[in-house]
């Protein structure tokens, strides 16, 4: 039988590994009284496609007085609009790419998300070195982030990035911001290789 | 062999220690943060359809939490049989209806246009020389987290029958170099 770390395999997962473009980060997640909001509210039932159908006999019957009118909103079309929706606007550096988009860095998949290629490489190599140095290849995510309220004072606050990487049954991830002097990147929050020495720390970056 | 030590540089670190009660509920959260692309890179492959994978991914976390303290650990494979669980549903349900309303071919799939991008294009090639179940297995095994067993309870086969699925699929591929 054919071992799956095969030549293979080795060359289907390469392949097929240009779906983490494709694939969305998780929408924000609000936990209240056991439901989440946004989920609950994509539900579908009888009920609302009785709504929808009757709407849209309205719009049949009632189309020629209210054409012209302007749309009161427009939905994100892409996976990267969607996770820009909300309040991401005034977040997202005006240079960020629309779509994601995957960067090579030491045998490492980087998939950058809404992050310039450039800044998104040396980023993923900054978390690579930090949190994935004792394996040669792997893959990782790198996202702007929205908050950067645990940026120390020598890093710039305006902007820093999360860089997730999956292990185990888990992730680990860390936050980097560019020093103010230098401009060099560094970590300022986030899982550091062994926690032992963290006791209070539960790991994995600040919300 | 160990790994090499650290080269980390702890200087100007900030580390932000959580308060109990949110170190308690960071389990479903964690979850959710931790296995949605999982999820949603499954349905993708699975379905075919960015919608559709949206759409089933929120269900499925949906009907985690409500279940979340039968929840096992790890999480990956019960959310990914619970996924699959509801496109087959979904997909029956689909096919029901195309036959009695719109009198379409069973299995049909509505194509959303995401499939013009490179990747869909060669997965589309991929998906002429293996069968549905060649192909889940493959995806199911990309996911690192998941062992034999695991793939083999979320598409309801033995271990063995995982391993069998794989070589035939391999098998499949060797004879078709151009595709890889």
């Amino acid at each position: 039988m054919d071992d799956p770390e095969s030549d293979v395999y080795a060359r289907f997962v390469r392949r097929f590994r240009a779906i983490e473009a494709e694939v969305m980060d998780p929408p924000p997640f609000t936990f209240q009284d056991r439901a989440v909001p946004r989920l609950v509210s994509r539900r579908r039932s009888w009920t609302g496609l009785v709504a929808v159908v009757g709407l849209a006999c309205a719009v049949a019957a009632f189309g020629p007085l209210i054409a012209g009118r302007p749309r009161p909103g427009s939905e994100a079309s892409s996976p990267a609009q969607v996770a820009a929706s909300g309040d991401s606007s005034s977040w997202l550096p005006a240079n960020a790419p629309e779509t994601a988009q995957i960067v090579t860095v030491d045998g490492w998949s980087a998939t950058c998300l809404e992050v310039e290629s450039e800044t998104c490489r040396r980023v993923a190599l900054l978390a690579i070195n930090n949190l994935g140095r004792n394996r040669p290849a792997g893959v990782l995510t790198v996202q702007n982030r929205r908050s950067c309220l645990m940026v120390p004072s020598w890093a710039d606050g305006t902007r820093c990035w999360q860089a997730d990487i999956p292990v185990g049954t888990g992730s680990v991830c860390m936050v980097i911001a560019r020093r103010t002097s230098d401009g060099t990147y560094a970590q300022v929050a986030g899982d550091v290789p062994g926690r032992a020495h963290l006791p209070t720390d539960p790991g994995g970056c600040p919300p | 062999m160990s790994p090499p030590p650290p080269k980390v540089s702890t200087e100007g670190r900030l580390f932000v220690p959580m308060q109990p009660a949110v170190a308690r509920s960071r389990g479903l959260e964690d979850a959710y943060r931790l296995h949605y692309r999982a999820v949603h890179r499954y349905l993708l492959a699975f379905t075919g359809s960015h919608a559709d994978a949206e759409e089933i991914a929120a269900d499925t976390f949906e009907r985690a939490l409500r279940t979340w303290e039968d929840a096992p650990d790890p999480a990956l494979p019960w959310l990914l049989l619970t996924a699959r669980r509801i496109a087959m549903d979904r997909w029956r349900r689909a096919r029901r209806w195309s036959r009695v309303v719109l009198g379409l071919r069973s299995g049909e799939r509505a194509d959303a246009g995401e499939r013009q991008t490179e990747f869909w294009l060669w997965f589309a090639e991929i998906s002429k020389l293996l069968t549905a179940r060649q192909r889940e297995v493959l995806v199911l095994r990309y996911q690192r987290d998941l062992t034999d067993i695991d793939v083999g309870r979320i598409m309801g086969i033995s271990e063995s029958g995982v391993r069998s699925l794989v070589a035939r699929a391999i098998d499949v591929l060797r004879a078709h170099p151009e595709v890889l």
